[in-house]
């Protein structure tokens, strides 16, 4: 079930009523239940999926974590640490390689049919008939960081399996993140039975950004895809104003979609007494790409930096070094968002500015020097934000086409059919979004950008910002947004319910 | 701790009342079944004694005014268009809940249709305007084959999109409108929409067919339904086909279900047998093939009134206050009636004298080379009541009295009713503007004459005009 259906409308206020009256020894399990009956609404079978992966991560954090002990007590440690980093590997082969079977199989299939087509061999015709298990990259990745951090002894092993199997599975953020780390989420569900629940504050923190999440996706996200979809679906026919105002809007739509997740992620677990991370911090303000990359996707880009950047060496192994892993993480960034090609090269380009970014620190702080220009100022780091908003957006052009020759087709139409004119004749509401929606888009987007200056200058969410006014003001804001959400949100049946766009990873 | 209790309670008050507001304005208006059920809701208990259930045949046919005026007859006409007859068994049992009627009439039209399920359309107006109860609730699943038929249950989830829609109507006067083809609605309404316009009809005769057809099945379950919860709240049920081009195939089911009423002690009456009986006339008392316009509402009524007051004995409520608001109502369709008559009339010298009534204002203005010293426009505007008038200009008559003329000066601002009227003059131009609610009201001819016609009672604004090119013709 969506956060924006009317079935989590009703399963949440019971599942929280629950919650809040029973036992407290029963919290865990009940917790448990109720985030299992969440994934099962999505396909019951895969459950399974979710639950074996969860033994097997726990039974082998079990096994690393009594011969880290035995480790330390005897002296012959070499065989123990062998037999301690075969059993991670293979626990974490089985968890990529349920990954990769369901996700990247046809992918797989269909990449080496490619290559053998240019050979005239047609060996694999078979495909693999199974749907994408909802949320499988999310929780596979925050099952594996647990069993590295036990490996790295940076963790107590958890022997609690209801409690581990409630870390694995917990719904407000098992099928699109933030992916969580054990030293945060499992230290405080650990702690779950002396939660004080009746925190008026904190439930209405929680509230409010239960609210700003469902904002995001029904007045926003779900909004401009109604004219992404049409701009991306036909920009064979389209010219340069219509195939930026697409771009554009779908570096607005995959922002709104996942922050909105992971904002009512975040609400409903503070509610119940727990403070997932923060995984989205005004990216769009970032100032390079590399700030860009420490604003977005927090979970998955400190995840990537932990268990992959660092163990390849980071950016101790001299320059050449560091730039390679910079890629390798990117390319595998692209490919965990998505099976297709256009997701790698959306990671390359990542990587590639990246290391652009740095090489040319040195040229560009000499042209700055030269022609004298403050950087100090409002108007540069302006400028700062634009570039680098706008590298953002063409990298996004890759991941939303439908493959890298789209992508490449409708970047050269940018430059090849200029159609400024669309500006003013009023030919941009015809792409999908007439006057009026679009200017209900605007005004979304302006309480974004408030909302997101004020992250971006006091490092405050709404929330925090919202505690420090009058209570008038508070109130205001919040049934403001309840009312636009009912008046203009995409919900009902004469609007398709749009699926979150990460749920298929 | 005591201070946030009161604090989450007083939000959620605040939200409560903010999302009531909303779903009041937004809620469908239609005047089409919602409006029915929202209205006969706010009916006393116990007043309505004849309930009128079914499709647009019960409810554009039956006359609720020339039932009471002949007869004293209180009776609500209770349904939707095109309504399938499980909606009316639910319609039915909501009915009963505060109302115990005399005699239901059941319209037989729904026994025609085939169809398993009600299409969301048809179910939103059969439907939305009950309250929320287990009824409305078993009403849409049992009446809704498709998938999701939760996503009907939310009401709010169907209309909440309608904000390029708004208008007045979903603000103030809901089910109010100035459009005179759909204006018959009142503080006093009972279910009946009344059509001004005539389209002549043929109605076969079937007084000597009798291929029966069989009843869909779902159609008799629910028919059988009705009938048997008639008999067990002891209320005597007469089954009614109202006069209609009717095609053999819904006749053949209309003599299965004259045979099934008759096991339940129904009474059925197929009233496309007795045409000339009813004195229905083809060519003046219909507005389209399946309804009658408002004359021939009244007709029909006047028959159906005293076959069922004779049959069943019905009480007649006239100068008993407690049914004071059926008698509003009937004068309220009356005048509409009469407003009719002036609306469609073919020759304005035959009406003109109707509007030196109390009931109505008149804005009168030429137009282009019209002048008053022509025989024709002197007749009318003097039976309006604008006697010697100026070869040309504009005039205000209010109740047959002339209130004034762009002699007496070139603007004339007054508000009526709620609505603003504006009469200016160009005396220069010899040009004429008459204005209601910021609306141009005239220059539908180049030569002739334009009206305003405001009649205070219905409240019913109607612009026409006599085109002095053509003959003196009317133009709508």
């Amino acid at each position: 079930m969506q956060f924006n259906s009317i079935d989590f409308m009703i399963f949440f206020p019971v599942v929280l009523a629950i919650y809040f009256i029973i036992p407290k020894k029963l919290r865990s399990i009940w917790l448990l239940l109720a985030s299992y009956y969440f994934y099962m609404s999505w396909s019951a079978k895969y459950a399974l999926l979710i639950g074996g992966s969860t033994v097997i991560t726990y039974i082998s954090a079990i096994i690393i974590g009594s011969m880290s002990k035995k480790e330390q007590e005897s002296e012959a440690k070499e065989g123990k640490h062998g037999l301690k980093k075969a059993t991670l590997l293979l626990c974490i082969i089985i968890n990529l390689g349920i990954l990769a079977l369901f996700k990247y199989g046809n992918f797989a299939i269909e990449s080496l049919n490619s290559v053998l087509g240019l050979l005239h061999i047609n060996l694999i015709e078979r495909r693999f008939n199974f749907l994408l298990p909802v949320g499988i990259s999310f929780y596979t990745f925050q099952a594996l960081g647990y069993i590295i951090d036990v490996y790295r002894d940076e963790v107590e092993v958890e022997k609690n399996f209801i409690r581990y199997a409630l870390f694995v599975s917990f719904f407000p953020q098992l099928v699109a993140g933030p992916i969580e780390r054990s030293k945060n989420l499992l230290t405080q569900m650990k702690n779950i039975e002396n939660i004080k629940l009746f925190n008026a504050k904190r439930c209405t923190s929680g509230a409010i950004l239960m609210v700003w999440g469902l904002f995001l996706k029904m007045v926003i996200a779900d909004r401009v895809s109604l004219l992404v979809d049409n701009v991306f679906g036909n920009f064979r026919m389209l010219g340069s104003t219509e195939l930026i105002l697409g771009a554009v809007g779908f570096t607005l739509q995959i922002y709104c979609d996942f922050a909105s997740y992971s904002t009512i992620a975040i609400g409903a677990a503070r509610i119940m007494g727990f403070d997932l991370m923060e995984n989205f911090n005004a990216p769009y303000f970032a100032r390079s790409i590399k700030d860009f990359w420490s604003r977005w996707h927090i979970s998955l880009s400190t995840w990537f930096k932990d268990y992959l950047y660092i163990p390849l060496g980071g950016n101790r192994k001299g320059k050449a070094r560091k730039y390679l892993n910079l890629l390798i993480v990117f390319l595998v960034s692209g490919l965990w968002h998505g099976a297709a090609w256009s997701f790698v090269a959306w990671g390359l380009i990542h990587g590639l500015m990246q290391i652009i970014g740095e090489l040319m620190q040195k040229p560009r702080a000499w042209v700055r020097d030269k022609m004298s220009i403050k950087t100090d100022c409002m108007s540069y780091k302006l400028m700062e934000t634009i570039v680098t908003f706008s590298l953002v957006t063409f990298a996004w052009i890759f991941f939303r086409a439908d493959s890298i020759k789209d992508a490449g087709l409708y970047i050269c139409r940018i430059f090849a059919r200029p159609t400024p004119w669309l500006i003013t004749n009023g030919g941009i509401f015809n792409l999908g979004l007439d006057r009026v929606e679009f200017n209900i888009l605007l005004i979304g987007l302006v309480l974004l950008l408030l909302v997101d200056l004020v992250r971006y200058n006091k490092a405050m969410t709404l929330d925090a910002y919202l505690f420090e006014q009058n209570l008038w003001f508070e109130w205001f804001v919040i049934l403001g947004l309840i009312a636009m959400i009912f008046i203009f949100g995409q919900y009902g049946p004469a609007f398709d319910a749009k699926q979150f766009i990460y749920f298929q990873f | 701790m005591k201070k946030s209790i009161i604090r989450i309670t007083a939000f959620i008050i605040l939200l409560g009342l903010m999302l009531t507001g909303l779903n009041k304005i937004y809620s469908f208006k239609y005047s089409d079944g919602i409006a029915q059920h929202q209205v006969f809701d706010e009916q006393k208990k116990n007043t309505v004694d004849m309930l009128i259930l079914g499709s647009s045949h019960a409810f554009v046919n039956f006359n609720n005014g020339t039932l009471y005026d002949e007869y004293g007859i209180t009776s609500f006409n209770y349904g939707a268009s095109a309504q399938y007859i499980w909606n009316t068994y639910f319609d039915l049992k909501e009915a009963l809940k505060t109302q115990k009627p005399e005699l239901i009439v059941l319209d037989a039209y729904g026994l025609t249709f085939d169809e398993e399920y009600t299409e969301e359309a048809k179910l939103i107006k059969s439907a939305y305007g009950m309250k929320w109860s287990k009824n409305k609730y078993d009403n849409i699943v049992e009446s809704f084959g498709g998938e999701n038929v939760k996503t009907l249950l939310w009401d709010y989830g169907r209309y909440h999109s309608r904000y390029r829609d708004l208008n007045k109507g979903d603000f103030i006067d809901p089910y109010g409108s100035l459009d005179i083809y759909y204006n018959w609605y009142n503080d006093d309404w009972k279910g009946q929409y009344l059509f001004y316009w005539t389209n002549p009809v043929e109605i076969k005769d079937y007084n000597d067919y009798d291929k029966e057809e069989l009843l869909a099945p779902r159609a008799e379950e629910y028919y059988r339904k009705i009938l048997k919860l008639a008999k067990d709240e002891n209320i005597p049920i007469a089954v009614v086909v109202v006069p209609y081009e009717l095609n053999h195939y819904e006749m053949g089911k209309y003599l299965t279900a004259e045979e099934i009423s008759k096991e339940y002690d129904a009474d059925f009456l197929n009233a496309n047998l007795i045409l000339d009986e009813i004195g229905l006339d083809e060519t003046e008392h219909f507005y389209d093939p399946a309804h009658m316009n408002a004359k021939g509402s009244a007709v029909f009524s006047s028959y159906m009134g005293k076959y069922y007051k004779e049959k069943y004995n019905l009480s007649d409520r006239r100068n008993d206050p407690k049914y004071d608001s059926f008698k509003r109502n009937a004068d309220y369709t009356r005048q509409f009636i009469k407003d009719g008559e002036i609306f469609t009339a073919e020759n304005m010298k035959s009406v003109a004298s109707l509007l030196n009534d109390s009931a109505y204002m008149v804005a009168v203005a030429t137009e282009g080379e019209c002048v008053t010293d022509e025989d024709t426009v002197g007749f009318i505007l003097g039976e309006i009541g604008i006697d010697s008038p100026m070869s040309k200009g504009i005039w205000l008559v209010d109740g047959g009295k002339l209130m004034w003329s762009s002699q007496d000066g070139d603007e004339k601002y007054l508000m009526e009713g709620g609505h603003d009227f504006l009469l200016t003059y160009n005396s220069q131009d010899e040009v004429g503007d008459i204005y209601f609610d910021n609306n141009l009201a005239n220059h539908k001819v180049a030569n002739g004459v334009s009206f305003l016609i405001y009649d205070k009672e219905t409240g019913i604004i109607n612009c026409m005009a006599i085109n002095s090119d053509y003959e003196f013709q009317i133009i709508q």
